[in-house]
């Protein structure tokens, strides 16, 4: 560690390489080419499987059922959004994305919330009492809640929450939790504890030191976690499967595999379903990307 | 502070673990009175029941093959991604796209793929002249399609696992590397590396956990576990036997072994992730 920091205290000068015999230079430029070029190909044929199957969601659903049936490969003959507007119109798949935004739109926030608290007291106020309670979470990282997903349809029965969305409500925030508090917990475990004696000696509250200092510096596994749990909570399905008991309730990714069963012999209509469903989550996905792409830009540019 | 998170956890989970151990030592189909068997349940899988030991075959499988493919694949895959370059950040979207299609998307949408009758797959494999494949409908090629198919769906959020731990390495430390040797290879073998073993770990668990519950999911819509049980995991069996056979206390019974797996195999990747850890 020591050499490396009498390196890194050299002037920026002297860390540029030295001027190297023409042959070499070439070789080293030429081996450069070779890995971009070896990052690019992997990256297009990754990406070309990424990305395929969805592009051909997208082809047939803009196609005619006939259409469909006679190129199910082709490009469609015209830019077609009949299909996207017979899903939108549909009361159903409305009734669908209105249960799943009142789910996850409750859940994400009583996630990140109490993650946020728990990993914060995990990590700092707890020293090892809190270890029986961090196992628990730990352990709930080992065996998921979905694998638990029979009795756990026994115990809510039994402890008597009858309303569909209620349900769905407390078990995807505990199907996240575990995730979130170890995540937030080794955030603010690699803060140095110096930060928070040095507030407490200006004069801060415990409290303060966690709401001023603490939540703002965590802001982005804050947002990590709100994303992820947003994008894995609006696609969970098999949880409201076996928890939901009536129809009304059914969240989107189940009221999806109803509406393929009634449209099972119009596969365009039901690409259409698809992709909506799947658009809050790209749209959230593509923004949350940049800034986390800004972030990394800023941390990176100082060399 | 750890209170509200701790009091939604012992309703839902604690609460949900305990009752279903106690349940499996009991016989009922959710209507009459429960009877207490003591381990009947068990017994009755482990020794009359051919078809849990094809469950848990099945399992293993999906379990086993969706490690080899995603963790060197996702490693990969950041090594590529990481850097700065123009195109990186939209290659790093594309790659993530297939994670956020809901799960039951994904899954009506490669059960239209693999359609026997002109679905894509089989259009695609005769451009390479190979015959039909009836893909779902064939007991051999199922479960490799719907590993295919998880693979697709999760490869991507454990890229940016890996990207994202290739990013918190200090420039630093790979500069002062650099003075070192030139070869990128030490480098990444060296320095990088070992400071991955931490993400690579969190990437083995939650494969593991996720082929059990997305693998789940996936047969339950394309496959019902069939054809012959071939798809049916351990997840997938406990919901059939809970709902199609009314057998709660069996279906308790599964979890429970389920459960005893999953802390087995994590736990042993835990233990092979936490030695010789390295710090700087």
């Amino acid at each position: 560690m020591t050499t490396e920091q009498q390196t890194l205290a050299r002037p920026p000068a002297q860390q540029a390489p030295r001027p190297l015999p023409a042959v070499a230079q070439t070789s080293r430029a030429g081996r450069r080419w070779l890995r971009e070029t070896a990052r690019y190909a992997i990256l297009i044929v990754a990406s070309a499987a990424s990305l395929y199957p969805v592009l051909w969601m997208l082809t047939v659903a803009m196609k005619t059922k006939a259409e469909y049936t006679q190129h199910p490969m082709s490009l469609p003959q015209s830019l077609n959004f009949d299909n996207f507007a017979a899903v939108l119109g549909n009361d159903d798949v409305l009734r669908y994305v209105l249960n799943s935004v009142i789910v996850v739109g409750a859940a994400v926030p009583l996630v990140t919330f109490t993650s946020v608290l728990a990993g914060y007291a995990l990590a700092r106020l707890w020293g090892r009492g809190g270890f029986v309670i961090l196992f628990v979470f730990l352990f709930s990282e080992l065996v998921p809640i979905s694998i638990l997903a029979i009795p756990l349809l026994l115990t809510v029965k039994e402890v008597g929450v009858e309303n569909g969305a209620l349900r769905l409500i407390c078990v995807y925030s505990v199907l996240m939790m575990g995730f979130a508090v170890l995540l937030t917990r080794a955030f603010f475990r690699a803060i140095p504890e110096e930060l928070r004696e040095a507030a407490r000696l200006d004069g801060c509250s415990e409290f303060g030191v966690f709401w001023r200092i603490m939540v703002p510096l965590a802001r982005s596994p804050i947002t990590l976690i709100a994303v992820i749990t947003f994008i894995v909570l609006w696609n969970e399905l098999f949880l409201a499967v076996v928890l939901l008991d009536s129809a009304a309730g059914r969240t989107l990714p189940l009221g999806l595999t109803e509406f393929r069963g009634r449209y099972s012999t119009d596969w365009p209509t039901v690409s259409a379903a698809l992709l909506l469903s799947a658009l809050p989550t790209m749209v959230l996905y593509a923004a949350f990307q940049s800034r986390i792409a800004n972030q990394f830009s800023r941390s990176t540019t100082r060399e | 502070m750890v209170t509200p998170a701790m009091a939604l956890f012992l309703v839902f989970y604690v609460a949900a673990v305990v009752f279903g151990i106690a349940l499996s030592f009991f016989r009922w189909n959710g209507l009459e009175p429960r009877r207490f068997v003591g381990f009947e349940n068990y017994k009755q899988l482990f020794v009359d029941d051919p078809v849990f030991f094809t469950n848990v075959k099945v399992t293993l499988i999906v379990v086993g093959a969706c490690l080899i493919c995603i963790l060197p694949l996702a490693l990969l895959l950041a090594v590529c991604l990481s850097g700065r370059g123009r195109l990186l950040p939209l290659f790093r979207w594309i790659l993530f796209l297939p994670v956020v299609i809901p799960l039951a998307a994904t899954a009506l949408l490669w059960a239209e793929i693999f359609n026997p009758a002109g679905g894509v797959a089989n259009e695609f494999l005769g451009v390479f002249g190979i015959g039909e494949v009836t893909w779902l409908g064939d007991k051999n090629a199922a479960l490799w399609a719907l590993i295919l198919v998880s693979v697709w769906s999760i490869l991507g959020l454990h890229v940016v696992i890996q990207l994202s731990a290739l990013s918190a390495i200090p420039t630093e430390l790979k500069e002062a590397a650099r003075l070192e040797t030139p070869s990128v290879w030490k480098i990444f073998r060296h320095v990088v590396f070992p400071l991955l073993r931490d993400s690579l770990t969190v990437s083995a668990a939650l494969v593991i956990t996720g082929s059990f519950v997305f693998f789940t999911s996936l047969a339950f819509i394309m496959t019902r576990g069939g054809p012959v049980h071939s798809t049916e995991v351990l997840g997938l069996r406990a919901y059939l036997e809970g709902f199609a056979g009314l057998n709660f206390g069996r279906a308790c019974a599964i979890t429970v072994i389920t459960m005893l797996m999953t802390i087995v195999l994590v736990g042993t990747t835990l233990l092979i992730g936490s030695r010789r850890r390295v710090e700087y």
